[in-house]
This record gives C-alpha cells, sequence and structure tokens, in this order.
C-alpha cells in the first residue's frame, strides 16, 4: 500500500518539478543581461563621480535651478537659534541667484541627528547637509559618506579666495581635515564651555575679583556655600557654591585648566591617566567633600539667577537663557562668563567649534549645498547668527561687525576673550565619538570616587576603554 | 472515451467531499482573517527578529561588513556561547525524538500508517530552508541599495530599477529558482498527499513530520555550525599558541547539566518507589547526581568571565529591578484587592483613583517623580526626611547601594555585596510600583470573584477566622492570577527601557543601567550594532527561559509541542 | 462587641485605602501645585503657592507649541485606531471563532513576539517602513504610515479581543448559523455589539501608546509636522531644564487629555482589563 503511495508521489513530484524546470527558461534570459546592467550601472556612476570634481573645478556652474537641498540642524523649536536659521534659509531660498531651495529640518539634538542619519545611511536617505562635530562626520567618513570640501573650496567660481581662506581662523580651518587631506567639516561658528559667575554676589562676599587659582575659587565657592548655609532660610542650606554637572565638558575644561590634556606625548593614543587629570579630579572632589559643590536634575540657570550658586558651568551660547532666568527672578546682579582657573595662572576651556558636512547626494545638490553653506557662514551672516545665538565667531572679519552687539551686551565681551583661550578636543580618532561618551561616563564616577586610589583606578579603566574603541575603528 | 468526464466528477467529489469543501472554505475563511494582522505582524514584528539575529552575526559598524559567526555572542557570554548552541542543537534533536515519538503512539491509536507523509513533510521542511537560504543571499543585495543610491538622484524609478535588479544578482537568483521549485514540489506533495492519502489527522500528521524535520535539521545544522565555529577558535588559538580550553568546558558542562538531569529525575521517581529503602536509595542517589551536577556545573560562571562585564552588570541590576519591583508590586495589590473587595461604600472611586497611574503617560510621570525624588533638600521627599530629623539624600544622581544607606542612617557597616540596588534604581522601582499596582489590583479583583463564595461562607461557618481563610482560601485560589501576573511583570521589567532611559542619570553611575539600556548603549553610543544584537538575542533567550521555567511550574499548558 | 470589633475592622480598612488613594494621588497633587508656583517658589520648600500662577500654563503652552503636538498626537491616535481596532477585531475573531490548521501555532508565534526586546526591530523598521515607502504610492517616512501602521497589528490587542470573544456562548454563533449568517455578519451583527468594554481598552491604549511613544516617531519624522506630543513634551523638559514650575505645567497639559478619556471610560475599561487577565 505505501509503495504505491510513494511511487505515485514521487511521479507527481517528477512530472511536476519537470514542468516547472520547462516554464522556468524565462526568466533565465532576463538574467544575463540584468547582471551585466548592474555592473555597468556602477562603472558608470564612478565615471560619472569622477568628471564631475572635474567639472566643478574647471567648467562654469552647472544648472542648479530647481534644486532642493535638506539642511539637518539641531535647534528645537522654542529655541531662538531655531528662529535665525529659518531665517536664513528663508532668505537664501528668495535671494539666490541659482534657484536652489534649501529646507532647514530640526532634528532636537545632536545625539538624535546623529541616530537618524546613521540609520539613513542604511536606508539610503540622509540629508545634504548635515549639523554635525566632526567625530561624527570623521564616523559617517568611515562608511564613505561624507563629500570632501576641498574642491568646492578651492573652485574657481564658486569657491573662496585666498584672502576668505585667510580670514578664518586657522585653528578652526584646521579642523575635519582627514589624514589623507580630504576636508570633512565647515566651520559654522564656536562656543567655549565657561564658568559663569555672580560678580554682584561675590563682591558681597568679600570678593572684588573673579578667582584666578583653583584656591581661590575654592575660597569664594565655599564662602557662598557657607552664606546660604548660615543665612536665615533653612531651604538653601547646601546650595550656595558651584553646580557641577560630571560631564566630558565640565572635566576637560578642568583638565586643560590643570595643563593636561587628552592625548598621550606623541599624540598616538588617548591618555587620561596624567597627573593633571588626577589633579582635576581630586580637587573637584575636595570642593565636593567640602561641601562646596551641589548637583542639579538640569541646566542650572534658575539656581544661578536666585543666588543658589555662585559658579555654573555652561556652554557661552547659554547666554540668552541666562539673561532670561536672570529676568525671571527680578535678580539685577552682575554676571559673567570666566575660565576655568587653574595652577600656576593656567586657565582652561573646553572649546567647540560647530560644524557642517556634506554628505554625498548628486553633483547638483552637492554644490547647492555647498553654495548654501558658504552663504551660511559668510562674516556678515555669521554676525547675524552671532547676535541671534550668543556664539563666537570663525572669521576675523565678523568680529569688527559684532562692534556694536558687544557693546549692548556686556557678558558677550568676556566670551570672546575666552574664546581666544579655547582648547578644542581632540578628534585626532575616528573613535571620539564613542570614547567622549566613555569619558562622559568617567567623569560621574571620578565625581563620585572618594580616594586618591579609586581616581586612579578609574582613569586607567578609561584608558583601556578608549584603546579598545580606537582599536575597533582604525 | 464518453464517459471520462463522468469518472473525473466522480473522482472530484470523491476527493473533495462536500464536507471537506466545507472544512476547506472555513479554513480559508480564518485564513483571510487572520492574514491582515498576519502580515503586519510579519513585517513588523518577526521580520526585524530575523534582521537582527542576522546582523548579530556580522561586524556591522554603521554598515554590515564581515560575517563573524558567533563571535559577538563569544564576545558577550564567553565560552558558555558554545556550551549553549550544543545543547540548543540537542534540544533540537531531541525535541525530534519526541515528535516522533508521538507521531509513532498516534498513528498507533487510530491504527494509521503516515509515513508517507513523512515525505511531504520533509519536502515543505526544504522549501522552508530553501526560503531562509533565498533570504541569506536577498538581504545584502537590498542592502547594498542604500548604497547605490548614492550619489545620485533618488527617483522612484531608480529605486525600482535596482530593486529588480537585485532579484536577479546570481547567487539570489538561483537560490530563488530554487525556492520556487521546490515550494512548487510541496504544492504538488500536498496535493498528491490530500488524493492519496486520505484519511483524518492528515493535516495533525503533516504538521507534526514537518516540525520533527525542521527540529532535526535545526540541531543537526545548529550542531554542525557550533563544531566548525569551535573548530575555528582553535585553529585561532594554535597561532597564538594558546589554548582556547572550549572542549573541555563543553564537556564538563554538559556532563554537569545531565548530572543535574538525573538527580532531578531520581528525585521526582522517589515518591513512586514502593519500598521505603528504595526510596531513600533514589533520593541519596539524587542527592549524589545534584550535588556533582552542581560542582560541574559551577564552570559556567568561569566560562562566562571571559564575555562581557557590562551584560552581567546590567542583568545584576535588571534583576534588582525585576525583584525589587514585581513582589511588592503584587503583594500591595492582592492586599488593595482584598480590602476593595469587601464592596464597601466607594470602593469604585478607590479602584479607579489606584488605577489613574496605569493611564499617566511616563514621560510626565516620569518627570513628575524625577522633581519629587530631586536631590535638593527642599524636594517634597527630602524635605518629609529632614522632617522625620534624616539628611536629604540624592536619589536618583545616588549610586550607593541602599541598604549601605539605610545601613548608615541606623549605624551598621553592611560589606559590600550586601549593598543592594542602588537608590537610583529604588527611585525607579519605586515609580514601577506606583504605575502598576493599579493594574495588577484591577487584575486581582477579577480573580477574586471568580472564587466561588461558598467556599468561604463554608470555611467561616467552620469558625475559620478570616486570616485562615485567606490563607488556606483564597491565598492558593488566587495563585494562577498570582502566576499570570508574575509573569506579565518579570517579563515587563526585563523589557522596560524607556521609562529606566528617562530617569537615567550620569551620577548613578550606571547603576540604573538595565540590560536593555545596556544594549541600547552598544547600539547608539558604541555603534556596535552586531554585537548589540547578540545581546537582544542573549537578553530574549533569559526571557524566554524564564517564560518557560514559569509554565513549568504553573504547570499549565507549556508553550511549545 | 462583635458589632465594635467589625466597625474598627471597617474603619483600618477605610483608612488604609486612603492611604493607598493618597500615595497614589500624591504625586499629582504635587504637580498641580508646583505648576501654579514661581520659579522662586518651586525651588523652595513649600508645598502650596502662595499666589496661584495660571499663566505658566500659557507660558508652557506656546514654549511647547503644545497646539500643534496634540493635534498631531490626535490624528495619529484616530488612524492607528481606525486600523488597530479593524485588524485585531478581525485577527481575534479569526483565532476565536474560526477553526482552521496551524491555529494554535500561529497564535503561539505571535504571543511569543511580545517577548522580544524592542530595540533590535528599531533599525529593520526604519529600514523596511523607508522601503515601504518608495515602492508604494504614498510617504511613509515623516507621514502618517510610519507613525501607525507598524502598530496596528498589534498583538495585545488581538490576545484581549480573543479572550473576549471565546467567551461569547457557542449557542448564539448557532442560531446565526441557523439564520444563515456567516462570520463576518456574525460578528458585525452580534460579536462587535458585546464588545464594547475591550474596545474601550484598545481605545484606552492606543491612546496612551501614542503619547508614551517616543524613540520611534523621533527616527520616522524629519519635521514637526507629524512629531506627536511625548515628542514635543519631551523636548520641552530638556529645553526648559530647572524650570520645573514650567515642567508641571506642561505634565499636567500633556496628561489631561488621557484624564478625560478614562474618566469617561473608566467602567468599561477596568471591568475590561480585569478579564483580560483571566484564563491567562
Amino acid at each position: 500500500m505505501s509503495k504505491k503511495f510513494l511511487t505515485m508521489i514521487f511521479a507527481t513530484l517528477i512530472i511536476l518539478s519537470l514542468v516547472m524546470t520547462a516554464c522556468a527558461p524565462e526568466p533565465p534570459v532576463v538574467e544575463e543581461p540584468a547582471v551585466e546592467e548592474v555592473e555597468e550601472v556602477e562603472e558608470v556612476e564612478e565615471v560619472e563621480e569622477v568628471e564631475e570634481v572635474e567639472e566643478v573645478v574647471e567648467e562654469p556652474m552647472m544648472d542648479l535651478s530647481g534644486v532642493t537641498v535638506q539642511f539637518w540642524h539641531v535647534y528645537g523649536e522654542g529655541d531662538p537659534r531655531n528662529e535665525a536659521i529659518v531665517a536664513f534659509v528663508d532668505e537664501f531660498n528668495a535671494s539666490n541667484e541659482y534657484g536652489i531651495t534649501v529646507e532647514a529640518l530640526d532634528q532636537g539634538s545632536y545625539n538624535d541627528l546623529e541616530d537618524k542619519v546613521n540609520a539613513g545611511i542604511q536606508s539610503g536617505d540622509t540629508p545634504q547637509i548635515a549639523q554635525a562635530y566632526t567625530s561624527a562626520l570623521n564616523n559617517w567618513d568611515t562608511v564613505d559618506m561624507v563629500v570632501d570640501l576641498n574642491p568646492f573650496v578651492s573652485d574657481a567660481t564658486s569657491g573662496l579666495t585666498e584672502d576668505e581662506i585667510a580670514d578664518i581662523y586657522p585653528g578652526v580651518y584646521a579642523l575635519g581635515v582627514t589624514p589623507g587631506g580630504a576636508r570633512l567639516a565647515w566651520p559654522f561658528s564656536q562656543s567655549a564651555n565657561v564658568m559663569v559667575y555672580n560678580f554682584t554676589w561675590a563682591k558681597e562676599l568679600g570678593f572684588d575679583a573673579p578667582p584666578t587659582s583653583p584656591e581661590e575659587l575654592k575660597a569664594q565657592l565655599c564662602a557662598a556655600a557657607e552664606a546660604n548655609a548660615t543665612d536665615d532660610s533653612p531651604d538653601n542650606d547646601g546650595t550656595g557654591g558651584m553646580v557641577w554637572y560630571a560631564s566630558a565638558s565640565n572635566y576637560l575644561s578642568f583638565l586643560h585648566a590643570f595643563g593636561g590634556v587628552e592625548l598621550n606625548a606623541d599624540g598616538t593614543a588617548y591618555d587620561f591617566n596624567t597627573e593633571a587629570a588626577k589633579a582635576a579630579a581630586l580637587y573637584v572632589n575636595d570642593l565636593k567633600a567640602d561641601g562646596c559643590t551641589f548637583e542639579t536634575e538640569s541646566y542650572p540657570n534658575p539656581e544661578q539667577a536666585n543666588r543658589l550658586a555662585l559658579v555654573t558651568l555652561s556652554s557661552t551660547s547659554g547666554l540668552k537663557y541666562y539673561g532670561y532666568a536672570f529676568s525671571d527672578a527680578e535678580n539685577d546682579d552682575e554676571w559673567g562668563f570666566l575660565a576655568f582657573p587653574g595652577p600656576d595662572g593656567g586657565q582652561g576651556v573646553d572649546a567647540f567649534t560647530q560644524t557642517m558636512g556634506i554628505l554625498k547626494s548628486t553633483p547638483e545638490q552637492e554644490l547647492a549645498s555647498w553654495i548654501f553653506l558658504k552663504y551660511l557662514t559668510a562674516p556678515a551672516n555669521q554676525a547675524t547668527w552671532i547676535e541671534a545665538s550668543g556664539y563666537l565667531p570663525t572669521q576675523y572679519s565678523t568680529e569688527g561687525m559684532l562692534v556694536d552687539y558687544i557693546a549692548s551686551v556686556p557678558q558677550y565681551q568676556s566670551t570672546l576673550a575666552l574664546a581666544a583661550l579655547g582648547q578644542g578636543e581632540p578628534e585626532t580618532f575616528t573613535a571620539w565619538y564613542s570614547v567622549r561618551r566613555a569619558v562622559d561616563d568617567a567623569a560621574a564616577m571620578l565625581y563620585a570616587a572618594e580616594t586618591a586610589e579609586e581616581v586612579e583606578v578609574i582613569l586607567a579603566e578609561l584608558n583601556i576603554t578608549a584603546a579598545e574603541l580606537v582599536a575597533e575603528i582604525e | 472515451m464518453t464517459n471520462r468526464p463522468e469518472t473525473l466528477k466522480e473522482k472530484i467529489t470523491k476527493v473533495i467531499t462536500p464536507r471537506k469543501l466545507r472544512f476547506f472554505k472555513e479554513s480559508l475563511t480564518g485564513y483571510l482573517f487572520v492574514a491582515p494582522a498576519l502580515t503586519l505582524i510579519f513585517m513588523f514584528g518577526i521580520f526585524p527578529v530575523g534582521f537582527a539575529l542576522y546582523v548579530s552575526l556580522h561586524k556591522w559598524r554603521i554598515l554590515r561588513t564581515d560575517f563573524i559567526g558567533l563571535d559577538n555572542y563569544v564576545r558577550a557570554i564567553g565560552n558558555f556561547t558554545y556550551v549553549l548552541a550544543f545543547f540548543s542543537a540537542l534540544a533540537a534533536i531531541l525535541g525530534a525524538v519526541l515528535i516522533l515519538k508521538k507521531i509513532i503512539q498516534q498513528a498507533n491509536e487510530n491504527s494509521q500508517r503516515p509515513w508517507v507523509l513523512c515525505l511531504s513533510a520533509g519536502l515543505y521542511t526544504l522549501t522552508i530552508y530553501a526560503f531562509l537560504r533565498y533570504i541569506w543571499y536577498q538581504l545584502p543585495e537590498f542592502l547594498d541599495i542604500a548604497l547605490k543610491l548614492r550619489g545620485v538622484e533618488k527617483t522612484r524609478e531608480l529605486f525600482l530599477q535596482f530593486l529588480g535588479e537585485s532579484f536577479y544578482a546570481p547567487a539570489v537568483y538561483s537560490s530563488w529558482r530554487f525556492f520556487t521549485l521546490v515550494l512548487a514540489g510541496s504544492v504538488a506533495a500536498s496535493l498528491a498527499a490530500l488524493i492519496l492519502y486520505r484519511k483524518p489527522l492528515r493535516a495533525q500528521f503533516q504538521t507534526q513530520f514537518t516540525l520533527m524535520w525542521i527540529a532535526l535539521s535545526l540541531g543537526i545544522g545548529l550542531f554542525l555550525f557550533t563544531y566548525q565555529q569551535v573548530f575555528n577558535a582553535y585553529l585561532i588559538a594554535l597561532e597564538t599558541n594558546s589554548d582556547p580550553g572550549i572542549w573541555p568546558q563543553v564537556i564538563v558542562v554538559s556532563a554537569g547539566i545531565i548530572l543535574l538531569g538525573l538527580g532531578w529525575f531520581a528525585w521526582s521517581s522517589a515518591p513512586k518507589a514502593d519500598q521505603a529503602w528504595k526510596f531513600w536509595i533514589r533520593i541519596l542517589g539524587a542527592f549524589i547526581f545534584l550535588v556533582g551536577g552542581w560542582i560541574l556545573v559551577g564552570e559556567i560562571p568561569v566560562l562566562m568571565a571571559t564575555g562581557d562585564k557590562d551584560l552581567w552588570e546590567g542583568l545584576k541590576v535588571t534583576i534588582f529591578f525585576s525583584a525589587g519591583t514585581v513582589p511588592f508590586q503584587l503583594t500591595i495589590a492582592m492586599f488593595l484587592a482584598i480590602l476593595l473587595f469587601q464592596k464597601l461604600r466607594g470602593s469604585e472611586f478607590f479602584r479607579m483613583v489606584f488605577f489613574l497611574p496605569y493611564v499617566t503617560p511616563f514621560i510626565a510621570s516620569a518627570a513628575i517623580f524625577r522633581q519629587i525624588f530631586a536631590n535638593r533638600d527642599t524636594a517634597p521627599v527630602n524635605l518629609l526626611i529632614r522632617g522625620l530629623g534624616g539628611e536629604g539624600l540624592a536619589w536618583l544622581q545616588e549610586s550607593k547601594g541602599v541598604n549601605l544607606i539605610i545601613g548608615e542612617m541606623i549605624g551598621v557597616d553592611l560589606p559590600a555585596w550586601a549593598a543592594g540596588p542602588s537608590l537610583a534604581l529604588v527611585v525607579v522601582i519605586i515609580h514601577a510600583i506606583w504605575t502598576y499596582v493599579g493594574y495588577n489590583t484591577v487584575i486581582y479583583l477579577a480573580g477574586l470573584g471568580n472564587i466561588p463564595a461558598e467556599l468561604n461562607d463554608a470555611a467561616e461557618i467552620d469558625g475559620a477566622s478570616k486570616w485562615d481563610v485567606f490563607r488556606f482560601i483564597t491565598f492558593p485560589l488566587l495563585s494562577p492570577t498570582t502566576y499570570f501576573l508574575s509573569l506579565i511583570a518579570v517579563i515587563g521589567t526585563f523589557k522596560a527601557f524607556a521609562t529606566l532611559w528617562v530617569f537615567r542619570e550620569g551620577l548613578a553611575l550606571g547603576t540604573t543601567d538595565t540590560f536593555s539600556v545596556a544594549i541600547f548603549l552598544e547600539f547608539f553610543d558604541k555603534l556596535r550594532y552586531g554585537y548589540a544584537s547578540a545581546m537582544a538575542f542573549v537578553l530574549f533567550a533569559i526571557i524566554l527561559g524564564l517564560t518557560l521555567i514559569n509554565n513549568r511550574f504553573q504547570g499549565s499548558k507549556v508553550f511549545f509541542m | 462587641m462583635k458589632l465594635n470589633r467589625s466597625r474598627t475592622l471597617t474603619i483600618l480598612t477605610y483608612t488604609l485605602l486612603i492611604l493607598g488613594a493618597l500615595l497614589s494621588l500624591v504625586p499629582f497633587v504635587w504637580m498641580i501645585s508646583t505648576s501654579l508656583k514661581t520659579i522662586g517658589e518651586a525651588l523652595g520648600s513649600s508645598f502650596f503657592p502662595s499666589e496661584l500662577h495660571f499663566e505658566n500654563y500659557t507660558e508652557a503652552w506656546d514654549r511647547a507649541n503644545f497646539s500643534q503636538y496634540f493635534l498631531n498626537s490626535i490624528k495619529i491616535t484616530a488612524i492607528s485606531l481606525v486600523g488597530s481596532v479593524s485588524i485585531s477585531v478581525l485577527a481575534a475573531y479569526g483565532f476565536a471563532r474560526i477553526k482552521f490548521p496551524g491555529r494554535e501555532l500561529i497564535f503561539g508565534i505571535l504571543l511569543s513576539t511580545m517577548m522580544i526586546p524592542a530595540m533590535v526591530t528599531i533599525i529593520p523598521n526604519f529600514l523596511t517602513v523607508t522601503w515601504l515607502g518608495r515602492i508604494g504610492p504614498i510617504k511613509w517616512i515623516n507621514n502618517w504610515p510610519a507613525l501607525t501602521v507598524p502598530f496596528m497589528g498589534s498583538v495585545f490587542n488581538i490576545f484581549l479581543l480573543r479572550q473576549f470573544f471565546a467567551q461569547i456562548p457557542d449557542e448564539l454563533f448557532d442560531a446565526a448559523r441557523i439564520d444563515g449568517s456567516g462570520h463576518l455578519r456574525f460578528l458585525f451583527q452580534i460579536v462587535l455589539p458585546l464588545s464594547k468594554a475591550p474596545l474601550m481598552v484598545i481605545l484606552v491604549l492606543t491612546f496612551i501608546g501614542s503619547w508614551n511613544s517616543l524613540a520611534w516617531p523621533l527616527l520616522v519624522t524629519n519635521t514637526p509636522d507629524w512629531r506627536p506630543i511625548s515628542v514635543g513634551m519631551m523636548n520641552f523638559v530638556t529645553e526648559a531644564g530647572q524650570e520645573i514650575h514650567y515642567i508641571m505645567a506642561g505634565a499636567f497639559i500633556t496628561i489631561i487629555p488621557i484624564l478625560i478619556l478614562y474618566f469617561f471610560t473608566q467602567k468599561q475599561f477596568t471591568e475590561s482589563i480585569a478579564r483580560s487577565g483571566l484564563k491567562g
């Protein structure tokens, strides 16, 4: 019985598979050319790209009318910087002679923007211009996603003149250049991580001058903490000193102030296990142990404005927000920015350069993106941007246009001086993107550490993590 | 010749009886009803899992690079990966044998001889594998389209063109053709089976045979793959002249697990012994086996020590979170449910109030909790503590274990291992309890409603106290509800991510980073997509294991088979 | 004596219940009270504001642009609801009342997907959604499909409805059968009118889900045109920093719609949730 079944099933199977193979030949006819086509397309693509680069250099502009460019930035709704960006884009769209349309889309934060571009690289949908730090751009360059800006910069018709290039701060202009010489990032503006200081309150506490050494800083912070602890109100006990937010930016600022750097002597690896790094960590721990620092859940602007903190730490771009906070609290105190004071007159400022990258798209879109970036960072526009944002310029000629602004916002004056002290973060390795997050974690651990030994262990472990992350990519 | 159409018709009606036709129609309707949901769940629930599995076998940083086999898993849980893989293979083969046993048993019971169906089932299995093979080749082609779209205008036509071409890449095309071929074979085979094997239970036998084939081939395939992976590991080790020691470990742990199994078997068979000495012999044997088993299984932590420390840290936090949340949540809920069940005036109002936190969006409630538990001395909870004479705490910014803090307050020095969850995690736990107590209460109320009132009445007439009624009637009869709720809650705590993320503070020093958060950090901070996916599968395996254990204890239907 | 004892018991019960209710409610009360304070008071120690600053609400409303986010969330919820209900009702009915081969196996597989950690699905789903948008006639990214369609095939909803449908007496179905009505008619004329309670649950849960989702909407939207209230609230929390009086006002604004919905549906909602827990 089962034999009969078997044979019948096999027979049917064989017949059917025969039928199937008989029917199948149709697709194979298509197959051969299709495979070739794929290859062809790839080839053509490559050739085109090469040609296009030459074209840009030698021939007149390609036709850009009707080209649309997506520009992702990090300034969320309700942020005055968002409004400023929108204004720039509107003006550019209305006035540019090429017919380019730029769409500015806010993605909320650097982290969100980076996550989205990472996802977009996998799906094939990325914006043409992305606001990103050079570490993120380096990351995207490892998967060949970022356009080298050098050909655009040196282009005869749409590039920059020698003078214009020389106008950019050399340190800033050197940013975002890969070891291979490709320029991935275009500087937009700068900011610095600084101390916000209440001059009026410090004077009332008996300090006529802002602190210039760690010891002076400690004396002032502890005096402020003491003042809040001994006044009539019990509510403000435990406040008064410095609001410490354990982050990479703040820790690295103190590191710089204590004369340290993040790399080893020959710049071949990250090295956080140094005397300066230890001293910086121990100094902050000492402040904490004496009750001269405290922590908040979020941006401590209200604390600063309500005399709950003599010093808070902020990016210089927080200028406007501090202004709002002081007027909200109806507090007329004089406040301003300071560098992190170090021993032997050292001053530390962790500096950032906001940069933009152009991600690979069509030749037309890439050129259009460049034209927009050039427009956005032209000195006159940069001056407008700075007035709206409180950021720092990247070009000498911008400074001259800010005279009136500086006169009207006293705090900004000090910002400019601080920017000169600014020391950028070492984005030598692509892994800085991840290493920086490890430094963030380490900063928190350092703050919680209680002994010098613990500090050493944490720094040694940070070194290992950093080396691991570097090895993974480089 | 003239009567041929009639024979055909006859044949058709013989094969396709009205009853079968009705069954067929009913089945078709059923499939049509569930089709839209299945399509969506396949697309957004099952495909991603397959995709993640694919990712986890690669080195993948933003984009796919090399295929690296089990390396990501080894990185996560060390050489335990191999033991686990071998045991999964073994379990699959065992499963196949069990299914076969069941088939034989059912065949005998119904005096059928379904062996021929084994062939068609084999073909179905082959079809499944052909499909998976096709996907394996197709997926990279799909993914590469993103790269091809670079530097060109992204029109729909171009995308469709690339998409079309991706079907004709050589490997894809041949695997696709092979798949359609076996698919056609399968259809033919099932038709043949329909015509030739006209007995009840056909569909059931076919399903069982297919499952058997799948389990068997999966087991053998996994075994061979793991063997090859171990072999590769040895090859690499050879270069550095080191001994990875995988085989001894695999053997030791396997022996341990087998001993444990034997011990359990002896233990559970002891009551069946007919004589006292046999009973004690079995118990003794069970103890020997168990002790030996545990000693050998004790090798597992050694195996896993080479894995990722962050992962174990994450698992520890997850267990704290789970153990801190679930028991309290359930106890409070049961208590409240019993209070509410007395049908007092206003109980509906109370039920509504208790349930309120459950419907509150966590983004809002987390923002509120962050402020209530702020580290300021003037924040509500700190005010309360200070009012009671204590000192304000840093709560979400406190990485210190809660037991240590309590110890300090009452002046007891506790050792580090007794630290318990960090204070930061305690806040998250309190938030979780606050959120879910109402939900659990409502379900307990329903469970209480299911307990026959006569039981309580009878007990009270017998003079039982309220406490006795609770202990001997209410509590045991609520246990199905308790099992259900604890399962849901434990799975929930293992999967929880969003709230933990919103509560995350740098100064908590990672003490609130559960397994899920650790996966997220690997994924988005370190861009280790492959490794993060492997971790996610480890988590999935843990959740699955917990569910199976729970089902086993519960004694109700086990999920598979 | 006996009476006295039961009376103390009742009082004790009430005390405990009230205590529980207070613990449930205190966060809400504190939220409302803080939302009406000045920043100085909010950082201070008084529980109640000295003056009621209702303008905090208008300030929060404007700064967070809640009007647009609300509208978006309501649109998203409505679309998800329509899709989710129609798909889950059909599937749940199929699993509960139609016999077809592989039914239990398929349902088991569906249930097991509930155990999958969500973050592995984010990137693949993002790819799927992008692709569907490229192939299909409508845009998915930055449009309603990406925000709603992936959540329409909700296993939990199917499970909930299946539990309910399975409890409908067979006699009803047999009677309908004799009248000659098929599955669809039975579903629409008899089953659905009986299923208001579980549908309420789906309504409320879909609502909450859309109020709670964070990572996914952020990934699939590029502009505020479709970003839901959760994203708006999160941005606002970050932006407002320590200005907790505004944050609490924002939190209350975010909660209000769900509270209103819950008060109107709470009876059916809680009862139906209770039912889902029976027969685990």
